[in-house]
C-alpha cells in the first residue's frame, strides 16, 4: 500500500495514462529479477571501485522509508556503499546527476537510465570517460503499487550500454527479460478519437497542472542554464499562471523534447500532482520514429534528429501531402 | 481554567455532516475530501465527500489564505482597488499540525513582530473560520510531537473536532468557534478519555505517554555557527531543484508580485514562488548567490528554524514531514535540524554531550 | 459526445501517417457556438521576407482581393519561426496560424526551410495529438512571383478555419478567469476575476 495515498491497487485497467484500455488490465510487474542477488553484486562492485580509487563516488539509491521510496544515494567510501540499496522501488532516474559531478563518478543505471544518459552524450552534454555504467537489467518498477511510469513502453531489460554488467540474477549475464509492453501506442490512440476527444484529455492533464515545474526539472532532456519560461524580457509566463501559460509551457516541452525523450517516465513519478503528459512526448517519438527512422537514447554518435535535415523529407501532415493546401 | 472544564458537546457523523451542509450556505466550506484516490483539503460542493478522521491530508491548507495565484489589487486610471470581500470560508477538519502553521503565516504576515501587516492575506484571514480535528495517523516522516505540537489537540482554531467511536466530539474555543454546529448538542462531554478523545496534554504530561519526552527540535544557534560549520552538501546531494517541497509544505509563504496591464487597468497578481528554484534569488544585474543547491538547501532549513525565530519569535516548521514524503531526492529537513543539533552539542561539550546521548537511548 | 466519423479530409490514404481527422463543419461548429456568416477567423500569418511576403506584396499591387483574416508577421526565413510562436498564438486564442516560406531549394538562406519543414511537421502532429483540429494550422510554400496564389492559399485557409468555428481555447471554461481579456472586435468583455 503507498503511504501517501492510502492506494492499494494491485493491478487493474488503470495505469496511469487516463485511458481505459482492456490491453492495460494485464500488467508484468517486472518480474525475473532476482534483486538480491543484484544488490549484493551492486554493493560489492561499488566498495570494489571506490576502494580502487577508480571512482570519487558511486551514484545510487538508498533505503528512506520516511520518503516511500528509496532515494539518491552517492557512496564515497567502500563503507557508504553498504547503504546502496536494489529493488522493485528503485525506479528513479539518476542520470541528471551525471551533470552535476565533479571527477569520475559510477553510476547504477537501468535501460531507461541509459537510455537518458545515451541522448546526453549524442549532444556532448556528458564526456563518456568520465564515468563509469554500472548496468543493472530491469523489466520494470513498481510505484504506488502498480507498474512505474514509463516501464509499461520499456522496450527491453538490457541497458543499450554499459562498462559493468549486472543481469537478473546478478551475474554477469544478460536474461533479456520479457517486458511489459502494455504502453498505449500513442498514434493508435490518435487514429481513434476526435480531435475533441483529444483536446479533452489534454485540458484534463493540463487543469491538474500547477506550473511547479518539477517535472523539467527532473528532465534528463531539460538542461538549458535558461528555461525558455524564465525568460522575463519576452515573459512567456503569464503574471498569473494561468492555463494559456500552461499549455504554452507543455506544448513547447514537448516541441523541445522532440526526438529526445526517452520514454524514462521521470516527468509523471516526480509530479506531485499526477499530471500525465508523457503520451504527447511518446506521440512525437513515434511520429518521428515512423517518419525520419530516428529513435532516441539508441546511438550516443548519434546526431540529434531535430538538428538536421533531409531534402526528401516527406510533408506529411501538411495538409494535402505534398501539395499546398489542396492547391 | 481547566482544560478538562470546556464544554465540548458529541454528535454524530450524520448530524455533524447536516450541519455542515447547513453552514455550507453561508461559507465556502474546505474540508478533507477523497480526490483521485488521495484525501486532500478542497472545497467541497457535496458535503457526503467530506472525510472527518484521523487521517492527514496529503497537501497543506494554506491556499484558503494564500492562494496559488491571486490577484490582489487593481490600477485604474484615478485610483487603486483593493480585493474585495470574499464569501467567509470555513475550514474543518485541520490537522494540528496545519492550524499551528497558520498562525505561522499569521505571525509573519499581519503579527505584530512585522512592520507590515498585508492586507490582503488580512482580508482573507478575516474571513476565515478553523476548525481543527485530532490527527492520529503518524505517517512516516511525521514529527510534529518534535517541534512540540500535540497531534490530538490544537487550541489556535476556532473550534476543535476529535473523531470518537460513534461520531465527533465538538468543542468550541472562539467566539466564531460557537454556533458552528448548533442543535446537535447531545449531551456535554469533558474532552479527555471519557469521551474517547486523547484529551489535551497537561504541562506535567507534555506527551500524554506518562514520560517519554519527545527532544524538541529546533536550532539553538547563531547563525555564524550553522552557516560553513555543517555538511550541507551532503544534506543536499539528491535535490533536484523542483520545488515540491515549499509548495507542499503548510508554512512556506514565498511569493511574486507581478503586474500586467491590459487595456488601460493594470492588475497586480500575487503568485507563488519557491527558495529551492535555480533562480529564485537571481538578481536584475545577473548576479545570482545561491547558485548551488546546498545554498538554496541551507537558506530554506535555516529560514525555518534561525531567522523566522529570531525576527518573530517561533519556528516556521510544524513537522507534518509532507516535504519528506514528497521529495524525489530524499532530502530530510527532519535529520539534518538532528544531525545540526547533534554537531552542536558534540562541539560545544563533546564528552558530556556523549554521557546525555548514552543516557537517553 | 460526437461520434467517431472517419471522413478523410482531403488526405490522401497512402499520406504516410496522416491522421483522421475529423472533418469540420457540424461538430466544430456546435462546440464552437453559432458560427455566423459574417464571422472571421483571425489567423497569425508567419510570412518570410524573401518569397511569401513578397509574394504577398504582389498580391497588393496587382490588387487582387483576399479575405482580411491574417494578420501578418514578417520573418526572415520560415526557419526563423519558433514553434513556440506558434503555440503561444493558439494558447491565446488565435482562431487560426500560417507560415509559409520559400519552395524547398530556393531558400534564400539555402537550408532554413528545409529545418523549418521537419519542425513543423514534428509540430502539427503534436498539435494534433493535444486537441487541435489539424487545419488550424497550416504550412505552404509560396514564392515571390505568386500573387495570385498567395490570395488563394489565404482564402482557401481561411475557410478551412471558418468553418471551424473560433478557437476551442477562447470558447472554454478557462477563458473567463483567466487574465486573457477578450480581444477587440469581441462581443464580450471577460472581468478579471479573483484568484481562486
Amino acid at each position: 500500500m503507498d503511504r501517501n495515498t492510502g492506494n492499494t491497487k494491485q493491478s487493474g485497467a488503470n495505469c496511469g495514462t487516463g485511458v481505459d484500455c482492456e490491453k492495460h488490465s494485464d500488467m508484468n510487474f517486472g518480474s525475473g529479477v532476482d534483486y538480491e542477488s543484484q544488490a549484493r553484486r551492486l554493493k560489492g562492485t561499488a566498495a570494489k571501485l571506490l576502494k580502487e580509487g577508480t571512482v570519487t563516488a558511486v551514484m545510487g539509491l538508498r533505503e528512506n522509508e520516511e520518503a516511500g521510496q528509496p532515494t539518491p544515494c552517492f557512496a564515497r567510501t567502500p563503507e557508504d556503499a553498504e547503504n546502496l540499496v536494489w529493488n522493485e522501488a528503485c525506479f528513479t532516474n539518476l542520470a541528471n546527476y551525471l551533470m552535476e559531478t565533479a571527477g569520475k563518478v559510477a553510476i547504477a543505471a537501468k535501460p531507461c537510465d541509459v537510455r537518458s544518459i545515451i541522448n546526453l552524450l549524442s549532444e556532448n552534454q556528458l564526456k563518456r570517460e568520465n564515468f563509469t555504467i554500472i548496468g543493472m537489467e530491469c523489466s520494470g518498477k513498481i510505484k504506488d503499487g502498480k507498474l512505474a511510469p514509463g516501464c509499461d513502453a520499456c522496450p527491453s531489460s538490457i541497458p543499450n550500454l554499459y562498462d559493468i554488467a549486472i543481469g537478473a540474477d546478478g551475474s554477469e549475464a544478460w536474461k533479456d527479460l520479457e517486458m511489459a509492453n502494455t504502453a498505449e501506442n500513442v498514434t493508435e490512440w490518435a487514429k481513434t478519437t476526435t480531435v475533441d476527444e483529444r483536446y479533452e484529455r489534454f485540458m484534463k492533464e493540463i487543469d491538474k497542472c500547477i506550473l511547479c515545474f518539477a517535472c523539467r526539472q527532473a528532465c534528463q532532456g531539460c538542461y538549458c542554464v535558461t528555461c525558455f519560461i524564465d525568460r522575463k524580457a519576452t515573459p512567456w509566463e503569464q503574471v498569473d499562471a494561468d492555463t494559456s501559460t500552461k499549455m504554452a509551457f507543455h506544448l513547447t516541452r514537448a516541441m523541445h523534447l522532440a526526438g529526445r525523450c526517452t520514454d524514462c517516465g521521470a516527468c509523471e513519478k516526480v509530479c506531485p500532482s499526477g499530471v500525465n503528459l508523457k503520451y504527447l512526448f511518446k506521440g512525437l517519438s513515434e511520429f518521428i520514429e515512423e517518419t525520419y527512422g530516428f529513435k532516441a537514447g539508441v546511438d550516443p554518435e548519434a546526431v540529434p534528429v531535430m538538428s538536421r535535415y533531409s531534402v526528401d523529407d516527406p510533408q506529411v501532415a501538411f495538409l494535402g501531402g505534398d501539395c499546398i493546401v489542396g492547391l | 481554567m481547566s482544560a478538562y472544564d470546556r464544554k465540548a458537546y458529541k454528535m454524530d457523523l450524520s448530524r455533524a455532516k447536516a450541519s455542515l451542509a447547513e453552514l455550507m450556505r453561508k461559507y465556502t466550506v474546505v474540508a478533507p475530501v477523497m480526490k483521485d484516490g488521495r484525501l486532500d483539503y478542497a472545497e467541497i460542493s457535496d458535503v457526503d465527500d467530506v472525510v472527518l478522521d484521523e487521517r492527514l491530508p496529503y497537501k497543506s491548507p494554506k491556499e484558503v489564505v494564500f492562494p496559488r495565484v491571486e490577484d490582489v489589487m487593481r490600477f485604474l486610471e484615478n485610483r487603486a482597488e483593493e480585493a474585495q470581500e470574499i464569501k467567509p470560508v470555513l475550514l474543518v477538519g485541520a490537522k494540528p499540525c496545519d492550524v499551528s502553521a497558520l498562525r505561522v503565516l499569521d505571525e509573519i504576515f499581519i503579527g505584530d513582530k512585522g512592520r507590515f501587516k498585508d492586507s490582503f492575506y488580512q482580508n482573507r484571514r478575516n474571513c476565515l473560520t478553523v476548525v481543527g480535528m485530532g490527527c492520529q495517523e503518524a505517517k512516516p516522516g511525521c514529527f510534529c510531537e518534535e517541534r512540540g505540537i500535540d497531534p490530538a489537540f490544537s487550541s489556535d482554531c476556532d473550534g476543535f473536532l476529535d473523531p470518537v467511536d460513534g461520531g465527533l466530539v465538538y468543542e468550541p474555543l472562539t467566539e466564531k468557534g460557537e454556533g458552528l454546529f448548533p442543535g446537535t448538542e447531545t449531551e456535554p462531554v469533558r474532552r479527555g478519555p471519557e469521551a474517547g478523545t486523547a484529551g489535551p496534554k497537561t504541562e506535567t504530561d507534555p506527551t500524554g505517554e506518562g514520560g517519554k519526552r519527545a527532544k524538541k527540535l529546533e536550532i539553538d544557534a547563531s547563525e555564524a555557527e550553522v552557516f560553513t560549520t555543517m555538511p550541507w552538501e551532503a544534506y543536499t546531494e539528491g535535490c533536484i531543484g523542483c520545488g515540491t517541497c515549499t509548495y507542499i509544505c503548510p508554512t512556506c509563504h514565498c511569493f511574486n508580485l507581478r503586474d500586467a496591464e491590459e487595456k488601460g487597468i493594470v492588475t497586480r497578481t500575487r503568485v507563488w514562488d519557491s527558495c529551492m528554484y535555480p533562480k529564485f534569488t537571481l538578481h536584475a544585474g545577473g548576479h545570482n548567490p545561491r547558485t548551488k543547491k546546498f545554498e538554496r538547501f541551507r537558506q530554506r532549513v535555516l529560514h525555518k528554524y534561525l531567522y523566522i525565530p529570531e525576527n518573530f519569535g517561533l519556528t516556521a516548521c510544524t513537522g507534518c514531514g509532507r516535504c519528506i514524503r514528497s521529495c524525489p531526492g530524499g532530502l530530510n529537513i527532519r535529520n539534518t535540524v538532528s544531525d545540526i543539533m547533534k554537531r552542536l552539542k558534540e562541539s560545544k561539550e563533546p564528552a558530556e554531550a556523549k554521557k546525555t546521548e548514552e543516557a537517553e537511548i | 459526445m460526437s461520434e467517431r466519423t472517419e471522413i478523410r479530409n482531403a488526405v490522401p490514404a497512402e499520406t504516410p501517417g496522416a491522421l483522421q481527422a475529423e472533418t469540420a463543419g457540424a461538430v466544430q461548429a456546435e462546440t464552437a457556438g453559432t458560427v455566423s456568416e459574417e464571422w472571421t477567423p483571425r489567423i497569425i500569418a508567419f510570412l518570410c521576407n524573401w518569397c511569401s511576403y513578397a509574394g504577398a506584396d504582389l498580391a497588393g499591387t496587382s490588387r487582387i482581393q483576399y479575405p482580411p483574416s491574417i494578420r501578418v508577421i514578417r520573418v526572415p526565413c520560415s526557419g526563423r519561426v519558433n514553434p513556440q510562436y506558434i503555440i503561444k498564438a493558439l494558447a491565446d486564442g488565435a482562431d487560426g496560424v500560417m507560415v509559409s516560406g520559400c519552395h524547398p531549394g530556393d531558400c534564400h538562406y539555402l537550408e532554413g526551410n528545409y529545418y523549418a519543414r521537419r519542425r513543423f511537421s514534428v509540430l502539427k502532429r503534436l498539435l494534433s495529438l493535444a486537441g487541435f483540429h489539424p487545419d488550424r494550422v497550416q504550412f505552404t510554400w509560396v514564392s515571390a512571383s505568386e500573387g495570385a496564389k498567395f490570395a488563394d492559399v489565404v482564402a482557401t485557409v481561411t475557410e478551412k478555419v471558418r468553418v471551424l468555428g473560433p478557437s476551442k481555447v477562447r470558447a472554454s471554461k478557462h477563458w473567463e478567469s483567466d487574465s486573457r481579456a477578450a480581444g477587440p472586435g469581441d462581443s464580450e468583455q471577460s472581468e478579471r476575476k479573483e484568484g481562486e
